[in-house]
C-alpha cells in the first residue's frame, strides 16, 4: 500500500505517536545530527540531514546492557529481565535499516539472543529515503541505498509531500489509526538518484581481500592509525562486546552486563598470561576492515558493512576503507 | 546410551530462553594439583540438569563466579563420568583467582558446553599422539580418559607432556595410572629441572627424538601455548604427518561462547563455534596469522 502525507500532517502524526511510544528521531546538535528521544515533533529535523554521527545500533545494543541480574546468598538466584518497552525510530536511513538486518542475522544465527531480538520486535522503524548522498557515503556500491524489507513505513520526500510505503502490519496499523492524515495513492514515484563520491567494487572484494592480505597499503594506512576505535564505535554493524559483572557494595546483588568493546583496541584479544593476539595496529585495522568487507561475505553471503561512511567521517587521521579496498582492487 | 548421545550433536542446538543464564553448580571437591593449579570437581545443583548434561572432550564451558565474572574453561574429566564434572584451573586471571578462593560446597555458575570438541569419530581405529603443554593438559586428559574407556576402538597412544618445572606437573595420579596401560607411551619433560628431577629436560618438541611415532594411520592432537603448537606442528610435519592429521586447540578469551562477542575471531573462524579444536588443514587457510 502507498500513501501521501503532507509535512504538517507528518509532524502531527509524530506528536500523536509520542503519546503512546518512546519516539527516537534525528535531532540537530550544533553542526551535527544524532538520534535522540524526542518530546515533541518540533525537535526533529526532516530535510537537511544526511546521516547521524552515531548509528542507531545503541538502541538495540546499548553501551552497557544487562544480561541478567543475580542475588547471592546461601543460594544463587538469577533473574532474566528481557526488555519490552515499545519504541519508534523515526527518520532512520536505508543504510542503517540494512545495518539492523545484518545484526538480525548475527543475533539469530546459532544461539538466538533474546535480549536483542525482543528490542527489535518492539521497535517500529519509520525509515526515510535519502535525497542526496553524503560526502562519505558509499552505500550505492553495496546495494544498501534502497530498501525492500526491514522497514515498517518508508517515507520519501518528493518536495511537496512525503510518499509513504508500508512494509509491515505494524506500519499499516499506524496508517489505519491516523487515517485522517494520510491520502491513499496509486501513483508510484521514482526514487531519487544518488550521486556518490566514494565507490567500491563489491563483486571482487572477497577475492582481492583474500589475495592481498600482505599488501603494502595496510602498513601505509595503519601507520597513521592511533587505535582510538572511533570507527568501530560509530559503525552501525559493529557489535562486539565484553561480558562483565557489576555488584553493589555488599557483593551479593549484581548484574551481568555486556559492554561495548572494540577489535581496534589492544586489550580486545588479551588472554590470561598476558598474551595479546593482535599486537600491532596493522593487524587490528585489518581485522576491522576484513570483518566488514570480507569474512562475513565469505561465510554468510552478506557484507558487515552498509556503506554509511561513518568510520571515514569519524576517523581523525583520515583512514578511508574505500581507499584501501580500491587500492587492493588495483583502482586508484 | 550415554555414548550414543555423545555422538549425536543435535542436542547442542536446543535453545534456552536466555543463553547467558548459567545453571548453579556446587563444588564437591578441590584437589591441589600444583602451586598454581587446582582441579575442581563440581555437580549441578539440579539433578535433572546433571543427568542430561553431556559434553565431548575438547569442548569448553563458561564458569561464573558471581560478582567477578565468567571465564571459558575446558572439561578435564571423562565425558562418561556421570556423577560429576571436573575442571583444572591455573590462577592467572580475575575469575580463576576468585575460583581459588572458593571452598568445597560453594556455588558457581555453569553454562555450556560450547565449541565442537575433538572429532572422536575421526580418531577411531587410529593411533593417537597427544601433545600437551602446561595448562593445555586438561582437555587432553579428558580425551585420554575417554579413549581408555573405549580402548579397543583406538590404536597405539602417545602422550608427550611438557611442564615448566617439576613442581608444575599436574595430574600425577592419572599419569601414574596410565603408565600401566598397554600400548600407551607417556613421556614427560620439564623446561627447567630441579635437583631431584631425573627425567627429560627441554621443551616438549625435544621428546620427539625419544620415541618413534608412525605417521601412517595416526592423528596428532595438541593443546598448549601458541608457540608450542607452532613448533609441534612443524615437528609432526617433519615426521610425515599430513595437515589433515593434525588437530589443534586454539585459545582465545571467549566471552559469550555463542558466536556474538567477537573476541575469538581468527580470520573468518570463531573459536567458540568452529573450534576450539581445529584441523590444521582448515586452520592454515585462515588469512590471519594464527600464532
Amino acid at each position: 500500500m502507498t500513501y501521501l502525507i503532507q509535512k504538517n500532517a507528518l509532524l502531527k502524526l509524530l506528536d500523536r505517536l509520542i503519546k503512546n511510544y518512546e519516539v527516537i528521531a534525528p535531532v540537530k546538535i550544533g553542526e551535527d545530527y544524532n538520534f535522540q528521544r524526542i518530546g515533541s515533533s518540533g525537535e526533529i529535523c526532516l530535510r537537511d540531514y544526511k546521516n547521524t554521527i552515531f548509528s542507531p545500533k545503541e538502541f538495540f545494543l546499548p553501551k552497557s546492557d544487562t544480561l541478567f541480574t543475580f542475588q547471592k546468598n546461601r543460594k544463587v538466584k538469577v533473574f532474566s529481565n528481557i526488555p519490552d518497552e515499545k519504541r519508534i525510530i523515526f527518520g532512520i536511513r536505508p543504510c542503517d535499516v540494512n545495518g539492523l538486518l545484518v545484526l538480525d542475522k548475527i543475533f539469530t544465527s546459532n544461539h538466538e539472543d533474546p535480549i536483542y531480538m525482543e528490542r527489535r520486535k518492539n521497535t517500529i522503524l519509520i525509515a526515510l529515503t535519502c535525497n542526496k548522498a553524503g560526502e562519505y557515503c558509499f552505500c550505492g556500491s553495496l546495494g544498501t541505498d534502497s530498501l525492500r524489507e526491514g522497514f515498517d513505513l518508508l517515507l520519501t520526500d518528493t518536495g511537496k509531500e512525503f510518499f509513504v510505503e508500508v512494509g509491515t502490519e505494524n506500519g499499516e496499523g499506524i496508517v489505519k489509526k491516523n487515517y485522517d492524515l494520510f491520502k491513499w495513492t496509486k501513483r508510484k514515484i521514482e526514487k531519487p538518484r544518488l550521486k556518490f563520491k566514494r565507490k567500491v567494487d563489491a563483486k571482487n572484494l572477497v577475492t582481492v581481500f583474500n589475495k592481498f592480505y600482505n599488501h603494502k597499503v595496510w602498513e601505509q594506512e595503519a601507520k597513521r592509525c592511533i587505535s582510538c576505535a572511533a570507527c568501530t564505535i560509530v559503525c552501525p554493524t559493529c557489535y562486539c562486546y565484553d561480558v562483565q559483572d557489576v555488584t553493589d557494595i555488599t557483593g551479593k546483588n549484581g548484574e551481568r552486563k555486556r559492554n561495548w568493546n572494540f577489535c581496534m583496541l589492544l586489550n580486545f584479544t588479551r588472554v590470561a598470561g598476558n598474551t595479546v593476539f593482535r599486537e600491532s595496529r596493522t593487524e587490528r585495522l585489518k581485522q576491522f576492515i576484513y570483518h566488514k568487507l570480507c569474512y562475513l561475505k565469505e561465510t554468510n553471503g552478506i557484507f558487515l558493512c552498509v556503506g554509511c561512511g561513518r568510520c571515514i567521517q569519524s576517523c581523525i587521521v583520515d583512514i578511508d576503507l574505500t581507499y584501501i579496498a580500491n587500492k587492493l582492487s588495483g583502482k586508484k | 546410551m550415554r555414548f550414543k548421545k555423545l555422538m549425536k550433536l543435535d542436542w547442542l542446538k536446543t535453545k534456552t530462553s536466555n543463553p547467558y543464564l548459567p545453571y548453579a553448580a556446587r563444588i564437591e571437591e578441590i584437589i591441589q594439583d600444583s602451586d598454581t593449579v587446582k582441579t575442581f570437581r563440581w555437580k549441578f545443583v539440579k539433578r535433572k540438569i546433571q543427568s542430561s548434561f553431556v559434553f565431548i572432550p575438547g569442548q569448553f564451558f563458561q564458569v561464573s563466579v558471581f560478582g567477578i565474572g565468567e571465564a571459558p574453561i575446558s572439561f578435564s574429566s571423562s565425558p562418561l563420568d556421570m556423577e560429576y564434572f571436573e575442571m583444572a584451573v591455573r590462577c592467572v586471571g580475575n575469575v580463576t583467582n576468585a575460583l581459588f578462593e572458593l571452598k568445597e560446597g560453594d556455588l558457581i555458575g555453569i553454562r555450556g558446553p560450547y565449541g565442537n570438541g575433538y572429532p572422536i569419530k575421526n580418531f577411531m581405529h587410529k593411533n593417537v599422539v597427544m601433545i600437551a603443554g602446561g595448562i593445555g593438559f586438561p582437555p587432553v586428559k579428558s580425551l585420554i580418559e575417554f579413549i581408555l574407556d573405549r580402548r579397543d576402538d583406538f590404536g597405539d597412544l602417545w602422550l608427550l607432556y611438557g611442564a615448566r618445572d617439576p613442581t608444575d606437573i599436574v595430574f600425577r595420579k592419572s599419569l601414574k595410572k596410565w603408565k600401566k596401560e598397554k600400548d600407551f607411551e607417556i613421556l614427560v619433560t620439564v623446561d627447567k629441572a630441579d635437583t631431584k628431577w631425573k627425567g627429560n629436560v627441554g621443551v616438549v618438541t625435544s621428546l620427539f627424538d625419544k620415541t618413534e611415532i608412525p605417521s601412517e594411520n595416526t592423528v596428532g592432537v595438541m593443546c598448549g601455548p601458541p608457540i608450542m603448537m607452532k613448533f609441534v606442528t612443524g615437528n609432526l610435519k617433519k615426521i610425515g604427518f599430513k595437515d589433515y592429521q593434525i588437530y589443534l586447540s586454539m585459545e582465545r578469551l571467549m566471552q559469550c561462547g555463542i558466536g556474538k562477542c567477537g573476541h575469538c575471531n581468527i580470520g573468518k573462524k570463531y573459536v567458540c563455534l568452529d573450534g576450539p579444536v581445529f584441523c590444521y588443514e582448515e586452520l592454515k587457510r585462515v588469512t590471519e596469522k594464527i600464532w
